[in-house]
């Protein structure tokens, strides 16, 4: 007996199917407007954009602020924040912001200007492999009360320090790096490189904290 | 003694052996085709009915037999997969439907009626909401320039020269891009200009060679919009030296020299 026509059904219905499938995914990939699969790509399309890379990454970032995920990386003599979206099921390229390498400092705080009340962390990198410690502290002047000394304290490995800063006044909006007092200490708790205190804290806060 | 219904007897003997059974049915519309066929030829050759039907069904041969090789045929496994194929498709496809409406519904509108055909030069005024003058030169579009992903040209330039002699490039960027994930390359930030005469505009103010006021000598532009494939830029140089009779655009990020494109100031048309 020759093959009955049901099988031949099956194998049309099977191209049928198939080439259904992948016009629908097609114009679904479309209509989503391109949207990539995995954070890796999304990270690296981001980099792409920028000039940017490609990239090692020290650390990530979980929902930062107006973005699902940040990478810090380093590139050349660059540290940068490569922040990607989620877009649904998907992920969106985002946007990269970084800063020039600086060899004779041991700690590279990640922005000039922070906004501190998005409650970002802050990032601060370290060229000096023995430190595994980070101390950031800044003065902030509450309304009507004196100023005082915000500090926060983040532990790493890998020379990716992400501090969070605590208990802010709440019309502390923003700070400069340049009023950072910055620390590192190594595994024994050792301080082994500091910045001095900022001129601004005596010129802005009047205050000369220890 | 005659089976009073020798097919659905033998369907029945058949479709027992096949395991798939949501490709019963289908089997079994088959063979009563079949027999039918063969009960039609052989009334034709004028056999009674009932002999008709008895030998279509002997010569089918054996139903187990015949029921264990269409087992072969429509094996579980790949007729679920069929299945779940063409659930899958389905779904696929009523998703693509739903997402082609909002897609045509949101983006469509814009496509029938932009608010400035971006391929016109008019943009470039449209943008600064100035006049085309006598004092407007519109320049020849220059060659491409490429990067790894990228390729850029000038479809549009325009020269302006101002009743206080000072003169600003305006022209519109096209990046083309095989990637929709790169659309919208922050290019803008990165393309500095140099004249003829050694002055270089940057974006953020910085200083021309000749002394000229910084903050009036810039190279700079913002995103006007992209697409999957194609973004565009609306840049400028300002401040160029009246004697420059050409610039050279470079696309410089992080210090890495990535393309040049070169835009000759003179043997432009009046516009």
């Amino acid at each position: 007996m020759s093959r009955p026509n049901i099988y031949f059904n099956r194998r049309r219905r099977f191209l049928r199917d198939s080439l259904i499938l992948l016009f629908s995914l097609l114009l679904l990939y479309i209509c989503l407007d391109f949207p990539i699969p995995t954070a890796g790509l999304a990270r690296r399309a981001t980099e792409r954009r920028a000039f940017f890379g490609p990239s090692q990454v020290l650390c990530t970032l979980e929902e930062p602020i107006a973005y699902e995920r940040s990478y810090a990386v380093r590139w050349r003599d660059w540290y940068g924040v490569v922040s990607i979206r989620r877009s649904g099921l998907f992920w969106d390229a985002g946007g990269v912001e970084v800063v020039e390498n600086d060899p004779a400092q041991a700690l590279i705080p990640m922005t000039d200007q922070v906004i501190l009340r998005y409650e970002e962390p802050i990032l601060v990198f370290s060229n000096d492999p023995n430190i595994v410690r980070v101390a950031l502290e800044f003065p902030a002047a509450p309304e009507g009360e004196p100023p005082r000394l915000i500090s926060a304290v983040a532990w790493s490995d890998n020379g990716c320090f992400v501090l969070d800063i605590p208990e802010l006044p709440t019309d502390t909006a923003w700070t400069y790096s340049r009023d950072f007092r910055l620390s590192g200490y190594d595994a024994s708790v050792n301080r082994i490189w500091f910045t001095e205190n900022p001129d601004s804290w005596v010129e802005q806060f009047g205050v000369e904290f220890a | 003694m005659h089976d009073s219904n020798p097919f659905e007897t033998f369907c029945a003997a058949v479709c027992a052996q096949v395991r798939f059974r949501p490709d019963r049915a289908a089997i079994q519309a088959e063979l009563l085709d079949h027999l039918q066929d063969h009960v039609g030829a052989l009334k034709e050759r004028g056999l009674p009915v009932l002999d008709a039907r008895a030998e279509a069904v002997a010569a089918m041969g054996d139903p187990v037999e015949l029921g264990k090789s269409l087992d072969q045929l429509h094996s579980p496994l790949a007729g679920w997969l069929l299945a779940v194929l063409k659930w899958t498709s389905q779904l696929a496809a009523a998703a693509a439907i739903y997402f082609l409406i909002l897609f045509l519904g949101r983006d469509l509108p814009d496509l029938l009626d932009p608010a400035y055909p971006i391929t016109s030069r008019g943009v470039l005024y449209y943008q600064r909401g100035m006049e085309e003058t006598e004092n407007t030169v519109l320049l020849q579009p220059t060659a491409t320039a490429r990067t790894e992903d990228y390729t850029l040209s000038i479809p549009y330039a325009v020269l302006n020269t101002w009743e206080d002699g000072q003169r600003t490039l305006s022209y519109l960027l096209k990046v083309t891009h095989w990637n929709p994930w790169y659309r919208d390359p922050e290019i803008d930030a990165w393309i500095s200009a140099q004249d003829d005469l050694g002055n270089v505009y940057v974006d953020g103010g910085s200083s021309a060679e000749s002394g000229r006021l910084a903050d009036t000598c810039r190279s700079w532009g913002n995103p006007l919009t992209d697409y999957p494939f194609i973004s565009y830029y609306d840049m400028q140089v300002t401040g160029l030296d009246p004697g420059a009779a050409q610039v050279i655009l470079t696309l410089q990020p992080f210090g890495v020299r990535e393309c040049t494109l070169t835009l000759s100031l003179e043997g432009g048309e009046p516009s």
